[in-house]
């Protein structure tokens, strides 16, 4: 490093805060990090997060029934209500809407716009019924068939297409129906 | 100089419980309040046939209600009563205190039998049937005829 002495220019100059005497970088950096500078430790106020759960809460356990099945009701149907009910429980269901019959959100039948005394003919439902009815015996081989259904229909539709319903019922064993009803309170 | 005792309470943990109760009521919860009427129509059939001579001793009571288009029809060994329906609605008064006094005559009969008229809304059927239940004839039969 000798020969670097005396007036022979230097190659390599430590950095300094100026690229020439007018731009001055101490400035620039000043701006660049004055901003990092500030306290960022914001606090995020969790006290209406908390009225929020807790009024949630209350919601669902007001709603909550420990007895309840899962019972799909069809968009087209709307029960009747009655009082004097029963807990409904998991059987195959049978809907009666104001077009259609369905077993199991399977389509079965269709309800005809004026039907005749005698059309009680719904010969998909009963296939499907006996063939729910044959695996029911298949599982539990001896014991004596319950037939046990839940029917759903509309609270508007003529009690005729019900009875059409409940005849292939009959016929093919499923003799316990219970219909599906919204319950209302007692006053 | 007095200490600074304005500490924040540590939320987190109320928020923690919070979100799993109501992860868990959602999970959980039955939003359809669906309940039933049961009916036996293997009973209702046999409600129709002639009681066994081997009891004769109990008193013959057939007991039938008839829903029709403007009337409910109360059928009590062949002598009939009627209830009319006004504006599609039925007077339900009239008919809970007349079956009320039905069932006092006659406190062991607990089965009816329903008939209806095929034009009649499905609604009126589940009224009458939830009346009878009500009262205390826990059998009804439905008629499909």
């Amino acid at each position: 490093m000798a020969n670097l002495r005396g007036n022979i220019e230097r190659v390599i100059e430590t950095p300094g805060y100026h690229l020439k005497a007018k731009y001055d970088l101490e400035g620039t950096r000043a701006r660049l990090y004055d901003g990092q500078k500030k306290n960022t430790n914001a606090v995020l106020p969790l006290a209406s997060m908390i009225d929020m759960f807790s009024v949630l809460v209350i919601f669902l356990i007001l709603n909550f029934s420990a007895t309840g099945e899962v019972f799909f009701v069809n968009k087209d149907i709307k029960l009747p209500e009655a009082k004097n009910t029963n807990p409904l429980q998991g059987f195959p269901v049978v809907s009666v809407a104001k077009d259609i019959v369905s077993l199991d959100a399977e389509r079965v039948g269709e309800n005809p716009l004026s039907i005749e005394e005698k059309d009680y003919n719904l010969p998909m439902l009963k296939a499907s019924l006996q063939r729910i009815r044959s695996i029911e015996e298949t599982i539990y081989p001896g014991r004596e068939f319950q037939g046990r259904i839940n029917l759903q229909a509309d609270q508007d539709l003529a009690v005729v297409y019900i009875k059409r319903v409940m005849n292939t019922l009959i016929e093919t064993g499923w003799v316990n129906i219970n219909f599906a009803v919204q319950p209302i309170e007692e006053n | 100089m007095a200490k600074e005792t304005n500490e924040e309470l540590n939320l987190t943990p109320f928020i923690g419980l919070f979100a799993m109760l109501v992860v868990l009521l959602l999970l959980t919860a039955v939003w359809n309040q669906i309940e039933v009427l049961s009916t036996n129509a293997a009973n209702s059939t046999a409600s129709n046939l002639p009681n066994p001579p081997s009891e004769p001793e109990k008193e013959k009571v057939d007991l039938s209600v008839s829903v029709l288009e403007d009337k409910v029809q109360v059928s009590l060994n062949s002598q009939a009563n009627y209830f009319p329906i006004l504006d599609n609605e039925i007077n339900k008064e009239q008919l809970i205190s007349y079956m009320k006094q039905i069932k006092n005559r006659y406190p062991e009969k607990s089965d009816v039998l329903l008939y209806t008229d095929n034009r009649i809304p499905y609604r009126h059927l589940i009224e009458i049937f939830d009346l009878l239940v009500g009262v205390g004839f826990q059998d009804v039969g439905v008629s499909t005829q």
